[in-house]
């Protein structure tokens, strides 16, 4: 596709319309991302036990973007350099870049939006299409193309077309999507709204999503969901498949009651679908790295409870509890989770407390469980994590904090402890740094990528808070991150991190 | 022959794209905008609350812990600007797949805040946004005045900035 020339043209034409002698409207917006890694990460692809399994890690990438407004109109881009290190090349497929992988044109003119170029995109709640990007687990379902949006009064309309593009390593492949979405707000709190998505057949299977939504608010109840089908066309059938969501909160004095409904089968799933996960993605830090539960929203029912709300002025609360499972076999009436074994279940409760004292001291407390099943693991989990500041020096804070994770594999019929505890000093104007210590007594975890990871962190702001350097010295776990139920293995690293965060 | 008609579908697609573009142009006078829902699944758009004021626009995540931190511990402090007719408006990062727990932690925080849904990060990114917390001060047209990256570190200075903008906004 020749996008450039279109580019070209519009602007040829917006420089000759005399638009241009508007200089003083000109505003310029942008931010500078660079990361770079040096030292030793375990390499999944070399044989023998910890430390001989690893190999040296060197990781470069810079992202500067851009944005260019000038009255209603706005040019926006982000300039790519990105090298990976050896073993994300050889193991996950990614590879350098350099260029602009991102751009786009846009005018607002009320009641429309019209962008030409790159753009993320969330129709409802996501059932029938959700668009991001999260370079971190190498995710990118943006589309290149054209978006054009309208809202006026009640009525809001969105359409669509454009191209994901297929990045070496990346978990998305080149698709073309068209998609449709209009709602109507008829009074605050009261809203019908539909979808309808269309996916070429590029590098997944063509279908088709149209979907139903609605919110309604009586009084403290609000009631909102969204309902979406999905037909796949596979040559010689069509394969019917569907997603259900449904959330309610209620209020009552200065508590809210959370009560979510999933139910995804869309038999053909694709990344351009990113329902609500209705369970907690994050968590305290060692549950981050010990196989954390994995969305899978092409089988997938479940609900989440949860209390919240402030007992005291000082005080908040959560209770809460999850528990999803892959559709039952046989099953009759409304979808609902098991506890079954061959289903996978998973189930997550736990109970957090934040408490602030006038002295502004602060304690964050949580403990909780969970057991999910899956293929190749059964883990029943049980953890406690506190957090503990307190005001150091004139305007500085000390930090504490420790966690505990017990893990039970009752496939092996074993037991292990990781603990973790952090130690951090916020000066309360340029400076803050931590010191963290990390340790288990898995031995098969030991033998693959050691049992202690020290390690130390400090952050510098600078330039009126505009810039922010940290640097990273010590050893870090590997593990899944996950970002909107996808993830990625990340290989654990030791060695020197320099982050730079800069706004334009 | 072939090559000429992909090139010449592409110039009067260039044109007519071109061609509808210079027509919003023509129609424009407002600053750079951007429209988001709220909680009640209402629209707010920028252009529409200018020229009321300087406004704050704190970038949070209900999965963002500092930013939690910041928004209580700031909490007295952003009701005392929204007194002098400031806007303070928070905008979330949640995307649809955690977007359930923003109203729960607003309400049961006690926020009065006017809190806004980014879920695809494009109004975060377009103020120079890579992370969150993240914060911008506008000028009562709208144009950024400042952007704090991280937590607030000195409140005091963002106090004084209010304050200057709000004495050099026009009066109603």
């Amino acid at each position: 596709m020749n996008r450039p020339l279109v580019f070209a043209i519009v602007g040829l034409i917006w420089l000759t319309t005399g638009l241009s002698a508007r200089a003083q409207d000109l505003g310029i917006t942008g931010a500078n991302l660079l990361r770079l890694d040096e030292g030793r990460e375990v390499d999944p692809q070399k044989l023998g036990d910890f430390p001989d399994n690893r190999t040296g890690r060197s990781f470069f990438e810079n992202q500067l973007r851009l944005n260019i407004t000038y009255g209603a109109l706005c040019l926006g881009g982000r300039f790519l350099y990105f090298r990976p290190s050896d073993v994300d090349t050889r193991f996950f497929g990614v590879d350098n870049e350099t260029g602009l992988d991102k751009r786009y044109l846009e005018a607002h003119v009320q009641p429309l939006a019209v962008r030409v170029g790159h753009f993320a995109e969330v129709f409802d709640h996501g059932l029938a299409l959700s668009l991001f990007e999260d370079r971190e687990i190498y995710f990118d379902s943006e589309l290149d193309g054209v978006r054009l949006c309208l809202a006026e009064g009640p009525i809001a309309f969105t359409a669509l077309k454009g191209r994901s593009t297929a990045r070496p390593g990346f978990v998305v492949f080149e698709e073309g999507v068209t998609g449709l979405h209009g709602e109507v707000t008829p009074m605050a709190g009261w809203k019908v709204g539909g979808s309808f998505v269309h996916l070429d057949s590029t590098d997944y299977p063509e279908a088709d999503l149209p979907a139903v939504s609605g919110l309604m608010t009586m009084g403290p109840v609000q009631v909102s969901g969204e309902f979406a089908w999905k037909e796949t066309d596979v040559g010689s059938e069509c394969i019917h498949g569907h997603a259900a969501y449904l959330a309610m909160t209620a209020d009552y004095q200065a508590y809210t009651l959370l009560v979510n409904y999933k139910d995804y089968r869309y038999r053909g799933w694709t990344p351009f679908q990113n329902p609500p996960l209705v369970s907690r993605e994050i968590g305290p830090r060692l549950l981050q790295y010990r196989e954390p539960h994995v969305f899978y929203p092409e089988d997938d029912v479940g609900y989440q409870v949860e209390l919240s709300g402030r007992p005291a002025d000082e005080l908040y609360a959560v209770v809460h509890f999850n528990h999803s499972s892959h559709h039952a076999l046989n099953q009759k009436g409304i979808a609902r989770p098991t506890f079954q074994e061959r289903d996978f279940p998973y189930w997550e409760f736990f109970s957090a407390i934040e408490n602030t004292w006038p002295s502004d001291a602060r304690l964050e407390c949580e403990a909780g469980l969970s057991e999910e099943a899956q293929a190749h693991f059964w883990f029943k989990k049980y953890w406690m994590a506190a957090d503990f500041a307190m005001p150091f020096g004139e305007a500085g804070e000390l930090q504490f904090g420790g966690e505990m994770l017990v893990v039970r594999d009752k496939r092996k019929d074993e037991t292990f402890t990781d603990e973790l505890v952090a130690i951090g000093w916020d000066n309360g104007g340029n400076l803050s740094t931590e010191l963290r210590l990390q340790l288990t007594d898995d031995e098969a975890l030991r033998k693959q990528e050691g049992d202690l990871w020290p390690s130390a962190e400090v952050g510098y702001y600078f330039g009126k808070g505009c810039h922010r350097v940290i640097v990273f010295w010590g050893r870090e776990r590997g593990g899944l991150r996950c970002s909107n139920g996808f993830c990625r293995r990340v290989q654990p690293f030791e060695g020197f991190r320099f982050t730079l965060e800069s706004s334009l | 022959m072939i090559k000429l008609r992909h090139y010449g579908r592409w110039l009067l697609r260039g044109i007519g794209g071109a061609f509808a573009m210079s027509c919003l142009f023509q129609a424009w006078a407002a600053p750079a905008n951007w429209t988001l829902k709220n909680l009640d699944g209402s629209r707010y758009s920028l252009s529409e609350n200018l020229g009321q004021g300087p406004i704050l626009i704190v970038f949070w995540a209900t999965w963002c812990r500092p930013c939690k931190q910041e928004m209580r511990e700031y909490k007295s402090i952003f009701e005392s600007y929204q007194e002098k007719n400031i806007q303070v408006l928070a905008i979330s990062e949640d995307n649809s797949k955690t977007q359930s727990r923003v109203a729960p932690f607003i309400k049961g925080s006690g926020y009065n805040f006017t809190v806004l849904l980014d879920p695809t990060g494009e109004v975060l990114k377009s103020y120079g946004g890579i992370s969150i917390p993240y914060t911008v001060v506008l000028d009562s047209a709208g144009n950024v005045q400042r952007a704090y990256r991280g937590k607030i570190r000195r409140i005091d200075d963002l106090s004084m900035l209010l304050d200057t903008l709000l004495e050099q906004s026009p009066s109603e």
